[in-house]
């Protein structure tokens, strides 16, 4: 018990301080994680700002070139170490493109084999475009030159911006970037359509990008394994992930991040798709029972671009390991109460085992077994303890066993005693001329008390039971059984008490005997008693009667014995009590009050001792 | 036996005023009755039998007494009471006990003649004889 008592208020302490540092981490993480996720969401957005500026600045800077006079439009074929430039210096850049209205145009691109081409179609109505591969400083490789079919008109990058009047982005598309297929990327591209001082359209200059470059980057952010950042149009295309989805849907359109496979991408899908508002939503949701801090807003505005920046990272990614460290310390706080426990139950049975069988011995010791030996646990003390005990309780049988056997002696003595006072009082009487009648009464009355100092040392402590004492002390005087009608409660005597009531008894047995009840064969005694104690304290007394019921009408001799003087005589003397003696024609009635403090009542233990301790007031 | 003792007391017996008594102090009402014939055969008249202190001290109080007989137990008291009164008045007695040794820590048991029971007659009349020669 003892040890659970230490254990439960460790454990509650325990739990008490993994709860608390749990709760004020949890807080503290919250708040990092939003820091975190607008760090993460500025540092993507910043990088989409740069890199959406980059297509229209090029466009321009281009158009300053063409109005300059630097790039010719009459001579298309000596572009291309320009524009070789410029796509080396802006390594996002896929390709240049340059379209006139008359149909012809050119570009120089890269692509997803790391090498440069540059494209040419000097003729408007020519059908075919000529590619020729270039070198790393730009030159054209002679003999790489090979012709498709290519038609400026049905292209958006020039008929989008020539439609609008102003620079306009095209659809994001899915760009190949050549043969290699497993490349595919997302590719957006800025046309800014040109005009003559009249007004009327020259051409359309294009800048290409893709954003493969802005995915790699994505992924380079640091987001946890289960976060993402997604770049989408609002209308929920993707555009750049930091992690690999596909973006293509299978059929060479782009992929509607509401349609992917992955559930959260797909709520993020739906939730770019309904979102046709432009604010920042900085939130936390819950998808397919996860929390998720969430993180979406507009980029690229200021270029014309509406696309939607999403952040999404698990809540538990940041307080995943808080979790991990609570149920770390939960566990190690139950770890060390069953340690405590344990070791508390050892230390508790080590120390308490020799004190219950301390209290246990002594127990049997306090029953009376005084030959109990007590051993007690190794430990000097315990040692010391047990042979004090020990010493203790042996010294203790040693006097009572001295007592037991003073008690025997002396009980063995008084018998003996008593049995030679008799031999000499039957040998006198045999011997002697003197009255017979007055020596075997004598005799009777003597060996009358040796009964009844019989049966008290047979009862000891417990005391004689009254009827026991009436039935001892009359035996020798009845002449058939049943002359005798003894009528009363359960009561014991006290052992003082007995010997003068055993004396009364015997006396009025003996006169009976002689000159009443029991001289005739048909005669009768009743005696009675009743407890009278009004005030219920034990301060009343016992009514005793005894009464001649059918005698013979008493005569002088009876009525003037020695007898009845004494019995009137003791019971005042030596117990207080009162004693009476009448004679009526059927013989002797007596009447006692006895106080009950001669008795003991077993009714009532407690106050057993109480009522023995109390001094006799006579 | 008892005849002749009771003539060789016949000149001490003269000597006790008729009313002053020996007071006995005895519980046992049959020793007690004992001892008051046995004082009466020896010419003493007898205050009591008391067989309690409170018994014992009222006869003081009412009685003239000469000398005293006190048995030492008492049911559950004992007769230092009754002592100490009697040496505050001047009074001689001595003890009577069934006890082997008197297992009462006070000296006035060592002070006093201490018969022991039974006591027969020959030994209470020499008893008496010396308590009273002493007071004298």
């Amino acid at each position: 018990m003892a040890p659970l008592l230490i254990g439960i208020p460790v454990l509650a302490l325990g739990i008490w301080l993994s709860m608390m540092w749990n709760h004020e981490s949890r807080i503290a993480v919250a708040e990092l994680a939003h820091e975190k996720i607008e760090q993460i969401h500025e540092l993507a957005a910043l990088k989409i700002h740069d890199m959406t500026t980059m297509p229209p600045m090029i466009c321009e800077l281009n158009e300053d070139l063409i109005n300059a006079g630097h790039l010719d439009i009459t001579d298309l074929r000596s572009w291309h170490p320009k524009l070789f430039e410029e796509l080396q210096a802006f390594e996002m850049l896929s390709s240049i493109t340059w379209g006139a209205e008359d149909g012809s145009g050119l570009w120089v691109a890269r692509y997803a084999d790391g090498n440069f081409y540059f494209d040419l179609k000097e003729n408007g109505n020519a059908t075919h475009m000529i590619e020729w591969q270039l070198n790393e400083n730009g030159t054209i490789l002679e003999n790489t030159n090979h012709h498709f079919e290519w038609d400026l008109f049905s292209r958006p990058w020039y008929s989008t911006p020539k439609a609008k009047g102003v620079g306009s982005w095209t659809q994001p598309y899915l760009w190949a970037g050549g043969d290699q297929t497993d490349k595919t990327t997302v590719g957006v591209s800025y046309g800014l359509p040109l005009y003559r001082p009249d007004g009327t359209l020259i051409g359309v200059i294009d800048a290409d990008f893709q954003l493969g470059d802005l995915a790699e980057f994505l992924k380079t952010i640091e987001t946890g394994s289960e976060g993402m950042v997604i770049l989408s149009t609002d209308d929920g295309l993707l555009l750049a992930a930091s992690n690999e989805i596909p973006f293509s849907d299978g059929d060479g359109a782009l992929q509607h991040l509401s349609r992917a496979d992955d559930a959260v991408i797909a709520q993020m899908g739906l939730l770019v798709e309904e979102t046709v508002s432009t604010r920042d939503i900085s939130e936390t949701i819950t998808i397919r029972n996860r929390s998720y801090y969430l993180h979406m807003s507009p980029v690229g505005e200021e270029q014309g671009l509406d696309w939607q920046l999403v952040t999404i990272i698990p809540t538990n990614a940041f307080i995943g390991n808080i979790e991990a460290h609570f149920r770390q310390s939960m566990f190690l706080s139950i770890a060390a109460v069953i340690f405590v426990v344990i070791i508390a139950s050892a230390m508790a049975r080590y120390l308490l085992k020799p004190l219950s069988t301390l209290i246990s011995k002594l127990k049997l010791v306090g029953a009376g077994h005084l030959d109990t030996k007590v051993q007690l646990g190794t430990a000097k003390e315990y040692v010391n303890l047990g042979q004090a005990i020990n010493e203790m309780t042996s010294s203790l049988y040693a006097s009572q066993s001295r007592e037991q056997f003073l008690r025997r002696e002396l009980d063995h003595r008084v018998k003996n005693m008593l049995a030679e006072i008799l031999a000499l009082c039957r040998q006198t009487a045999d011997r002697s001329d003197a009255d017979r009648n007055l020596l075997d009464d004598l005799v009777t009355q003597v060996a009358s008390l040796t009964g009844v100092h019989d049966l008290l040392g047979k009862r000891g402590a417990e005391g004689l039971h009254l009827r026991e004492l009436i039935d001892s002390c009359t035996s020798p005087y009845v002449q058939s059984s049943g002359q005798i009608d003894v009528e009363g409660p359960v009561i014991f005597i006290k052992p003082n008490a007995a010997m003068c009531l055993a004396l009364v008894t015997n006396e009025l047995a003996n006169n009976a005997r002689k000159y009443g009840a029991l001289s005739i064969e048909n005669g009768l005694i009743k005696t009675s008693w009743i407890a009278n104690d009004p005030k219920g304290d034990y301060s009343g007394s016992l009514e005793w009667i005894w009464e001649e019921v059918k005698g013979v009408a008493p005569d002088g001799e009876y009525k003037n014995g020695f007898g009845t003087e004494m019995i009137e005589a003791i019971i005042p003397y030596e117990i207080s009590g009162t004693a009476s003696i009448d004679f009526n024609e059927n013989g002797l009635f007596f009447k006692s009050t006895i106080p009950l403090n001669c008795f003991i009542l077993k009714n009532d233990d407690e106050d057993d001792d109480e009522q023995q301790r109390t001094p006799r007031n006579d | 036996m008892m005849m002749k003792m009771m003539t060789s007391n016949n000149g001490h017996r003269a000597m006790i005023e008729q009313n002053q008594k020996i007071l006995v102090v005895e519980d046992t009402f049959l020793i007690a009755m004992q001892l008051q014939m046995d004082l009466k055969t020896l010419d003493y008249s007898v205050a009591g039998p008391a067989p309690s202190v409170e018994r014992a001290l009222k006869l003081l109080d009412r009685e003239t007494i000469k000398a005293a007989v006190l048995d030492v137990h008492l049911g559950n008291e004992n007769s230092l009471k009754i002592a100490n009164k009697l040496n505050e008045l001047n009074i001689p007695f001595l003890f009577i006990t069934g006890f082997e040794r008197v297992a009462l820590d006070s000296e006035e048991f060592d002070k006093h003649i201490l018969l022991r029971k039974p006591i027969n007659l020959d030994q209470l009349d020499t008893a008496m004889h010396q308590l009273l020669k002493d007071s004298d």
